[in-house]
């Protein structure tokens, strides 16, 4: 039974030329978008490599000098673009990819592509990210909105009712029905997905794409079952439409705006300036109830214990003293950085959890989450690629400050390094965290997403259940 | 008779209690937005001026210090001194320029957030490296969405109100039945269809220009200048012409005759097409033809170009310890030859960035015809004054005026004269020259006749639609 109501319904679909034309369109936007966005991805990581490359070169080959000195020279790295950025750019944008790692700073990534947009970007990208999350729910609607108003409307609900269908299989059936209809659109794209992930060869985690695909599906159902609740429920046809179109335009356009405004109230960021202030004023003095001395003290300290040097300060050689003065500095400094900067970075987060939470009333803002924290382009993943690049920074200074201590003798501050040592710090490697991580950062979108699912579906079948068969 | 029409459609739309939820909800969605843009506007323009005075402040604190140490005062420690030109120059003292906002800022973010509000200019290089403040401390995905402005409200969703009002001008009539018994009145199609069109274009072009109007009221800064005049004048026809052009939509699409649920998904799909997916392919149409050259790259270039006058900067940076073989002055004067030499290696790149720049502005506004959408928006965040084109005039005035900027401390250090008091007061101030109003009205003006001449095809094009229909019904 269900099966039959399934294929007729489909044949309708598939016979409608004007949703032809529609889904043909849709298909021909995805693909372009997808070409595009591979075109974007190869060309960014190709970029990005080489900017590598030159800037491990500038560091191999940046001559003899005091250790301490190359420590200011510092090292440039380049963020590698999400995993699956072809798909969905995400917020990569937005954010900043060249990272200054040097002594004494803890800097922000910058040179965020946003930057240098035309005055166009307010509109947002084309990605196959937009066209999957935008388009096809309106493609949905055009499907599913005349699925009870219009069998009403031609007067074969009463025949169907007549026959003794059950609302629950009429329902499931026009449920397949319209998904044949959107596997259709969405298996061309698929598929291109999978041919550009192998054609970007390496880099791309496959369990991401997968999990991709079981969440847009649940979106997708989700839009679905709204389409069907407002057919059932409205009086006409076209009141369908309306409503349907209204819901759309609320979720997809007035919300995110609405939490794009309400996450800088929930959660304030500094302005550049307060926040260099902030950082400049803690540097000098030392962290509330940590002054500066002390904890430059207490650093020294730990590093002479562990080295064996307790109390014999009067009889080091100068340098090996000076190295590890500069090493205790340079850790009380990074208390400072971690602290102001974690801080900057918690409050950031808070704001992208506010735009996850309003995914409650817009299923929208759930997939948008999901499918760039899938995708590795969110902020999260910023985030875990600003970690392990501070923490490399650390390393490297600290391994700098140390040959100083041990090496420069009695030459001090003419004490020069050069190459060996330039070459023995290892290369920046970033590995982009796992499928379960990303999962675990965007389980609020994750979870109303579900609650959606099963909300949208407990009121299709309820509505099912009691749909007035004559108008 | 025409009168009549209109008339009996005004009670009609009166009656219909739909209509009202939507002028409700648009008058909710521009009272918000006039209030969320004037107070984005209001802390933009306090924090641009802060950071303003905040350096003037330091500039006058180092005057009032050199002016005591001449008058007797002890000697001021050897790193801040402010009688040295190269340390003043080099960021001791600096001059913040802002780009002033428009008395109508609150009307369109536009790339606001993507530009640092404030430049502060020393002697050192602003091309290779980007100034401290340039980060913008925003979460991203609030900044990819956009912030809910007036602008959004218009370019977005009026549109959709004027479908809500237009798709069943003529099939409501017809799937009522009442549509033949109109024409059995002395009443022309043609009239009647005006008269429908006519009465909603009144009451959505007067709430427009209420909305639109009390939005700027509330929230502009300064609207009574010529200067501000002009602009909301400009804004309000851009929106009028909007209007026009949706509704030109509605009546066209409304001529062919086809069933309300299908004119709704015509104009739903046009909408689409012109308000969201055009624009995106522009963008990318725009970014693939002029592609800006790659910032990653300028990072090393600046670096390799940097650390070939590494001999010259290794003198100072990071040797805490060592002893200088030559005198401080000498070594400044060496310093601000290397960052003059840095910065002539890296003009032409970023020449280039601005080329590709200046060439995609030049061409979204080629491009803008191609959907009202972008025509309107162009229109409006030209307004506002938060648009490319006076970012880009900004620009240019900047570098100009960082030019005398660093001249006039280059010409101290390399002479090795000190600073007084005196200079701290000849030292420039920079005000933004805006461009004449008559070039920007010219602009946007130029611009309207892209949202004017397409809805006059419209109109046009239903005429003969409608007469058909007219012989169907």
């Amino acid at each position: 039974m269900i099966g039959i109501i399934a294929r007729k319904e489909l044949r309708e679909l598939v016979r409608d030329g004007r949703l032809r034309l529609v889904a043909a369109l849709v298909v021909l936007l995805l693909l372009a978008s997808m070409a595009f966005g591979w075109r974007q991805a190869a060309a960014v990581a190709a970029e990005r490599e080489a900017a590598q490359r030159t800037a491990d070169a500038l560091w191999v080959d940046q001559g003899d000098k005091n250790p301490h000195v190359a420590a200011h020279y510092g090292k440039h790295v380049f963020k590698p673009s999400g995993a699956l950025a072809f798909l969905d750019p995400g917020v990569d944008p937005y954010l900043g990819v060249t990272l200054e790692l040097a002594a004494h700073q803890r800097t922000l990534p910058r040179d965020a592509a946003a930057g240098d947009a035309s005055s166009l970007a307010r509109f947002g990208t084309l990605s196959a990210a937009t066209v999957l999350q935008l388009f096809v729910p309106l493609l949905i609607i055009a499907l599913g909105f005349g699925a009870w108003s219009g069998e009403r409307e031609r007067g074969t609900l009463r025949q169907l009712a007549a026959t003794g269908v059950r609302p629950r299989q009429l329902l499931l059936g026009k449920a397949i029905g319209v998904s044949g209809a959107l596997a259709l659109v969405l298996l061309p794209a698929a598929a291109a997905a999978g041919g550009v992930a192998l054609a970007l060869g390496e880099g791309v985690a496959w369990s991401r794409l997968a999990a991709l695909l079981p969440g847009y599906l649940a979106y997708y159902a989700v839009i679905v079952a709204v389409t069907f609740v407002a057919s059932a429920r409205a009086r006409s046809s076209r009141a369908a439409l309306v409503a349907l179109v209204g819901f759309w335009s609320v979720t997809c356009l007035v919300l995110p705006r609405l939490a794009s405004d309400a996450a800088p109230r929930v959660a304030p960021l500094p302005s550049p300036d307060a926040f260099a202030a902030a950082v400049k004023r803690d540097l000098e003095t030392g962290l509330p109830g940590a002054p500066r001395e002390d904890r430059v003290e207490a650093h020294l300290g730990t590093l002479l214990e562990r080295e064996g040097f307790e109390g014999a300060e009067n009889l080091m050689p100068d340098a090996l003293l000076q190295g590890f003065e500069l090493q205790a500095e340079a850790a009380f400094e990074d208390e400072v950085f971690d602290h102001h900067v974690e801080a900057l970075l918690d409050a950031i987060a808070r704001q992208e959890r506010v735009s996850q939470w309003a995914a409650a009333l817009s299923p929208y803002l759930a997939i948008r989450a999901l499918s760039s924290g899938l995708a590795g382009t969110d902020f999260a993943h910023h985030r875990a690629f600003q970690t392990d690049a501070e923490r490399y920074r650390q390393a490297l200074v600290r391994a700098l400050n140390e040959d100083f201590a041990r090496n420069a003798g009695d030459e001090g501050w003419r004490y020069r390094a050069g190459r060996d040592l330039w070459a023995r710090a290892p290369a920046f490697e970033h590995a982009p965290p796992g499928l379960g991580w990303a999962l675990r950062h965007n389980a609020v979108a994750l979870t109303l997403l579900l609650a959606w699912l099963l909300l949208a579906w407990a009121a299709a079948g309820f509505t099912a259940q009691r749909v007035k068969v004559v108008g | 008779m025409l009168w009549t029409v209109v008339q009996v459609e005004g009670r009609n739309l009166l009656a219909e209690r739909g209509a009202w939820w939507l002028f409700g909800l648009l008058t909710a969605f521009v009272a918000y937005a006039a209030w969320s843009g004037a107070s984005s506007a209001a802390a933009h323009r306090a924090a641009t001026r802060a950071a303003v005075e905040e350096e003037d402040r330091k500039l006058a604190d180092l005057r009032a210090k050199l002016e005591a140490i001449e008058a007797g005062g002890p000697a001021a420690p050897h790193a801040e001194d402010p009688a040295d030109p190269a340390l003043v120059g080099a960021g001791l003292g600096a001059r913040a320029v802002a780009l002033p906002p428009t008395p109508t800022a609150s009307i369109a973010a536009g790339q606001r957030d993507a530009h640092p509000g404030v430049v502060r200019l020393t002697t050192q290089s602003r091309l290779a490296e980007p100034p401290r403040g340039d980060v913008a401390l925003r979460g991203p995905t609030s900044q990819r969405a956009g912030p809910f402005d007036l602008a959004f409200v218009f370019v977005y969703l009026l549109p959709l109100l004027i479908i809500a009002l237009t798709y069943d001008l003529l099939a409501g009539e017809r799937e009522r039945g009442t549509l033949a018994l109109v024409l059995s009145q002395p009443v022309s199609l043609a009239t009647f269809v005006l008269g429908k069109s006519l009465q909603r274009a009144m009451v959505v072009g007067g709430a427009t220009v209420v909305l639109a109007g009390g939005a700027l009221v509330l929230s502009g800064d300064g609207l009574g200048s010529a200067e501000g005049a002009v602009r909301a004048a400009l804004y309000l026809a851009a929106l009028l012409a909007y209007a026009t052009f949706w509704f030109a939509a509605a009546v066209a699409i409304n001529s062919r005759g086809r069933s309300s649920a299908g004119n709704a998904l015509a104009l739903v799909g046009l909408w689409l097409a012109l308000v969201v997916a055009l624009p995106g392919m522009v963008r990318v149409v725009v970014e693939a033809t002029y592609p800006p050259p790659s910032r990653v790259e300028l990072v090393n270039l600046a670096r390799s170009a940097a650390s070939e006058i590494e001999e010259e900067l290794s003198g100072l940076e990071g040797d805490h310890g060592a002893e200088a073989d030559e005198s401080p002055a000498a070594t400044r004067a060496r310093l601000l030859a290397a960052q003059e030499a840095l910065d002539a290696r890296v003009r032409p790149v970023v020449e280039r960035f601005r080329g590709q720049l200046e060439a995609q502005q030049r061409l979204v506004d080629r491009l803008r015809f191609v959907s009202p959408a972008i025509a309107v928006h162009e229109a409006l965040v030209d307004v506002a004054g938060t648009g490319a084109h006076r970012q880009q005039r900004f620009e240019a005035q900047v570098d100009a005026f960082h030019g005398t900027w660093r001249a006039l401390f280059a010409e101290r250090v390399k002479a090795g004269r000190p600073l007084t008091p005196a200079d701290y007061a000849a030292l420039p101030t920079f005000t933004f020259e805006d461009e004449p109003t008559g070039e920007l009205a010219a602009r946007v003006g130029l611009g309207l006749l892209g949202l004017l001449v397409p809805a006059a095809l419209l109109l046009v094009f239903s005429v003969s639609g409608l007469r058909r229909v007219g012989r169907l019904a």
